[in-house]
């Protein structure tokens, strides 16, 4: 399923048959001595498009993600570059105009489903609480809604299910509940939080299915936060590794995993390859530069073993193919 | 042959306690054998009972029923000197690395409360920043908090906890699945390492299949309390005979191979 | 995530005396550098029988008083006796009395609530047990009841009012040392041989500090507040050992010759018990977990 990256990719992904564009984005920590979490960031998505942002532990995907629908939390604010959901600008938007654009046109499920579920609420009051305050439907008519919408995700009996508390459903069909209010107003886009990282494998597995064939049938692009290789294959089109708040290499999910460029995407794939029995796992060593502590230069430099003196200085994005795009100085030359 | 630890009919019920309160079966006559240096992995999903396996065989939590011995002292016994037995016998290092320290304890303190156990008090300032070389950390570390750390320099730093009384046994509940995807395999290197160099077994607890394989001698795979497959990695996960079993290979997201 | 490092959940206010969390840090150090150092000296002047003259002397020719006449900083009372020294020995009494009661509640609170959190089901249903029926026996009658048995004194409020207070602490104790087994750190300990009053010592009892010194301050105030009352119905402090309580049960009587005894006592309580007060909100505010992120 890779069919519209290469119309989207190229030229930095300047067309308009995207639904959403986030341009040069700089996210910092707000007040006089500013910290900046995420660096330059471009991503493009296409409608029905899956596009997964990979990264490990202060990566920034999250809140890059979280910039999308303009939920940054407070004390981070976006620095520089603009992001753009089917035509509305989202930096500088007023609450109200994204209040309208969250749902119905960009949802989110997270990690925790608890954290957007309130458990005082039945899960009926809830889901025809969001479809009330973005149409005008009856009480009925949104219910009727929240029963089809639940029958989507596969929760069994959902007419009856439906007037049960949060608590009240296991970990894994908590989380279809909370897809289910994601989906409910039939968005364009879904920003996919790791919302499986909780989830047993196996639980994990028919959730991924699950959002995968909804985004077919709703015709809807997600985009994956995930810092799982293996769950990033499965799912996605296309895939930026996000190391130290940048991109560091963006490529369509075959050509990343056939022709690993940038040293940080060669080590997260050699750390997650599964060996033989008695041969040595695969890691990368050193740590994660905290924000503020990446320095002038490749911000990987410090753990990658083919860093040389060009590597003081930060490297632009470099195109391999159309399409494929990394930041390393050094295969750059290497490549010619 | 007995192994170092032998599992016997074990079996655990929560919930009992109240008159008409359900009982819940965590773990459902669960009986294997480890043998002494090997690498034993238990497999399983959350709600499959290794965690509570792992508890008894730590004596952390009581079993309803079966028996566990351990370098063969019962694990229920009530002789001290073989408690203290069991104690110098058998550790773990938990899945946490954030909760599974006192935060309010410097690293030389937390080692060191366990090799002043074995250890004549003189001695163990220069016990621990052994302990710390061991596990590949600048002895130095010693006067750091925890939360000083990264997540993998804490998981060595409660290996380093874990071997401070030469243990036999040592019970690794889920040690890297907290931790992220590049700095996992470290751990589990120096897992492997230290399993080899100071002759340990070694009770590798994980729900990842190929963590399992590459890492055990044998497994066993755990679901809802009882053991459904057991064998050689190789073998079950190249042809898993249990539905079950299946399901989990089939549901491990896997990247293509170039 | 975040991190629960004190995993404490401090009690609300416990009376409404206490100043505004806006008020200026200068105003509370001020504050309780009279209190302490008036407190200090209180106790210094008790505990030196040479200078109980300064407030037992009594001057029939001068009575009632106003303040700042005849070297009377404070005025006097209806014997002529000095009320600033009066009061401060008061003063002297009340922190003596608010101090061991915390004391001796802490302490009482932290083995119970450890024992009842930690060392099994007997000790968890005996300390509960425990628990109940002393939390529901009002410091008054246990009060009067003890004055029955020994006679009024010091010691006998401190004990009235300590064996009434440390039940509600020791429940708290409880709570949070239910929480804190749970963490790994403890499993980990116990997995070493690490005995488990080895682990309470090492592990509960700095995790318990912040819980417990908040629950010191209003153990304090508290205690003060009742100090008073129980002397006010005189079944504190005898004479001729001034207390807060008996001089204004004292200046009660005389009140409508002169106000000052009621309003010098009054504004040495009120001082006081704010004070307390106002430090434990502050060390709550410090140490609320809601507040709390991984460091």
């Amino acid at each position: 399923m890779t069919p519209t990256t290469a119309s989207t990719t190229d030229d930095r992904g300047r067309t308009s048959s995207s639904v959403l564009s986030i341009r040069n984005l700089t996210i910092a920590t707000s007040g006089r001595r500013s910290t900046e979490v995420v660096s330059d960031v471009d991503l493009t998505v296409a409608p029905g498009e899956a596009v997964a942002i990979v990264g490990e532990s202060g990566s920034g995907k999250s809140v890059t993600a979280l910039s999308c629908l303009g939920l940054l939390p407070d004390g981070l604010v976006v620095a520089d570059g603009s992001i753009d959901v089917l035509g509305t600008t989202v930096v500088g938007a007023r609450e109200s105009a994204l209040r309208k654009i969250r749902g119905r046109d960009i949802a989110m499920v997270f990690q925790d489903p608890m954290t957007s579920l309130d458990p005082c609420y039945t899960v009926e009051s809830q889901l025809v609480e969001s479809v009330r305050a973005h149409r005008q439907l009856s009480k009925a008519e949104a219910r009727r809604l929240a029963v089809e919408m639940l029958d989507m995700v596969e929760i069994p009996r959902a007419a009856e299910r439906i007037s049960d508390y949060p608590h009240e459903f296991s970990g894994g069909m908590r989380q279809r509940v909370m897809i289910a209010g994601a989906l409910i107003l039939r968005p364009r886009i879904l920003v996919a939080d790791e919302p499986t990282t909780a989830l047993d494998v196996t639980t994990q597995a028919s959730i991924l299915r699950l959002v995968d064939s909804l985004r077919r049938e709703l015709g809807m692009a997600v985009v994956w936060i995930s810092h799982d290789l293996g769950v990033v294959a499965e799912v996605a089109d296309r895939v930026a590794v996000m190391y130290a708040g940048e991109i560091v290499e963006s490529a369509t999910t075959s050509d990343l995993f056939a022709a690993p460029t940038h040293p940080y995407t060669r080590g997260l794939i050699d750390s997650a390859t599964s060996r033989p029995r008695g041969e040595p796992f695969g890691y990368i060593g050193g740590k994660v530069p905290a924000p503020g502590e990446w320095g002038r230069g490749c911000r990987f430099a410090a753990r990658c073993a083919r860093a040389t003196e060009i590597c003081a200085e930060h490297p632009p994005l470099f195109s391999l193919d159309p399409g494929h795009t990394h930041r390393c100085v050094v295969e750059a030359e290497a490549a010619g | 042959m007995t192994g170092i630890v032998e599992v016997q009919a074990l079996t655990k019920d929560y919930g009992a306690a109240r008159r008409g309160a359900t009982l819940t079966r965590a773990v459902d006559d669960v009986s294997f054998s480890v043998t002494a240096g090997q690498c034993f992995g238990i497999v399983g999903e959350s709600g499959s009972g290794k965690t509570t396996v792992a508890k008894m065989l730590l004596g952390l939590v009581r079993p309803t029923s079966g028996s566990i011995r351990i370098d063969g002292i019962d694990r229920q016994t009530t002789d001290r000197a073989h408690r203290s037995t069991l104690h110098r016998t058998i550790q773990v290092v938990f899945q946490d690395p954030y909760s599974s320290m006192n935060p309010r304890l410097r690293i030389s303190r937390i080692v060191g409360e366990g090799a002043s156990r074995v250890h004549p008090r003189a001695e163990v300032p220069h016990e621990v920043a052994r302990l710390l070389e061991i596990v590949g950390l600048p002895s130095a570390y010693g006067s750091l908090y925890p939360h000083q750390l990264s997540g993998g320099q804490r998981q060595r730093v409660a290996i380093a906890r874990a071997l401070s009384v030469n243990p036999r046994v040592l019970v690794a509940d889920e040690p890297v699945s907290a931790l992220d995807v590049s700095m996992r395999g470290q751990v589990l290197n120096l897992l492997r390492e230290l399993q080899q160099t100071l002759d340990l077994t070694c009770l590798f607890i994980s729900h990842d299949l190929h963590v399992v394989r590459q890492l055990c001698d044998e497994i066993v795979v755990m679901q809802r309390g009882a053991v459904v497959e057991r064998g050689d990695p190789e073998r079950v996960l190249a042809a898993p005979a249990h539905p079950y079993t299946q399901r989990l290979l089939e549901s491990v997201p896997t990247m293509p191979t170039p | 995530m975040s991190e629960r490092v004190a995993d404490v959940s401090l009690p609300r206010r416990a009376t409404r005396m206490s100043l505004s969390s806006r008020a200026p840090k200068a105003l509370l150090w001020l504050f309780g550098a009279a209190v302490l150092l008036g407190g200090l000296t209180g106790v210094v002047v008790l505990l030196t029988p040479s200078l109980h003259h300064l407030y037992e002397r009594q001057d029939l020719t001068a009575t009632f008083q106003g303040p700042m006449t005849d070297g009377h900083l404070l005025g006097t009372d209806n014997l002529g006796r000095d009320l600033f020294w009066r009061s401060l020995a008061g003063l002297g009494v009340s922190l003596v009395v608010g101090v061991g009661v915390a004391v001796i509640s802490l302490a009482v609170g932290l083995v119970i609530g450890i024992l009842a959190g930690f060392f099994g089901k007997v000790a968890d249903v005996t300390a509960t047990v425990v628990v109940d029926v002393t939390w529901a026996f009002p410091a008054i009658l246990l009060a009067i009841v003890l004055t029955g048995a020994r006679g009024p004194g010091l010691v006998t409020v401190v004990m009235a009012l300590a064996l009434t207070s440390w039940a509600g602490f020791a429940r708290l104790v409880r709570g949070e040392v239910l929480a804190l087994r749970e963490r790994e750190f403890v499993s980990a300990a116990l997995v070493l041989g690490v005995s488990k009053v080895r682990v309470s010592v090492r592990h509960f009892l700095p995790a318990l500090l912040p819980l417990s010194l908040v629950m010191g301050a209003f153990f304090v105030s508290t205690s003060v507040a009742a100090e008073a009352g129980l002397s006010f119905l005189g079944l504190g402090t005898q004479p001729p050992t001034p207390s807060l309580g008996s001089i204004l049960a004292d200046g009660r009587l005389y009140l409508p010759v002169s106000p000052w005894p009621i309003i010098v006592a009054g504004s040495f309580l009120a001082a006081t018990v704010t004070f307390f007060n106002t430090v434990g909100d502050r060390l709550r505010d410090t140490w609320d977990p809601r507040e709390v992120t991984r460091p």
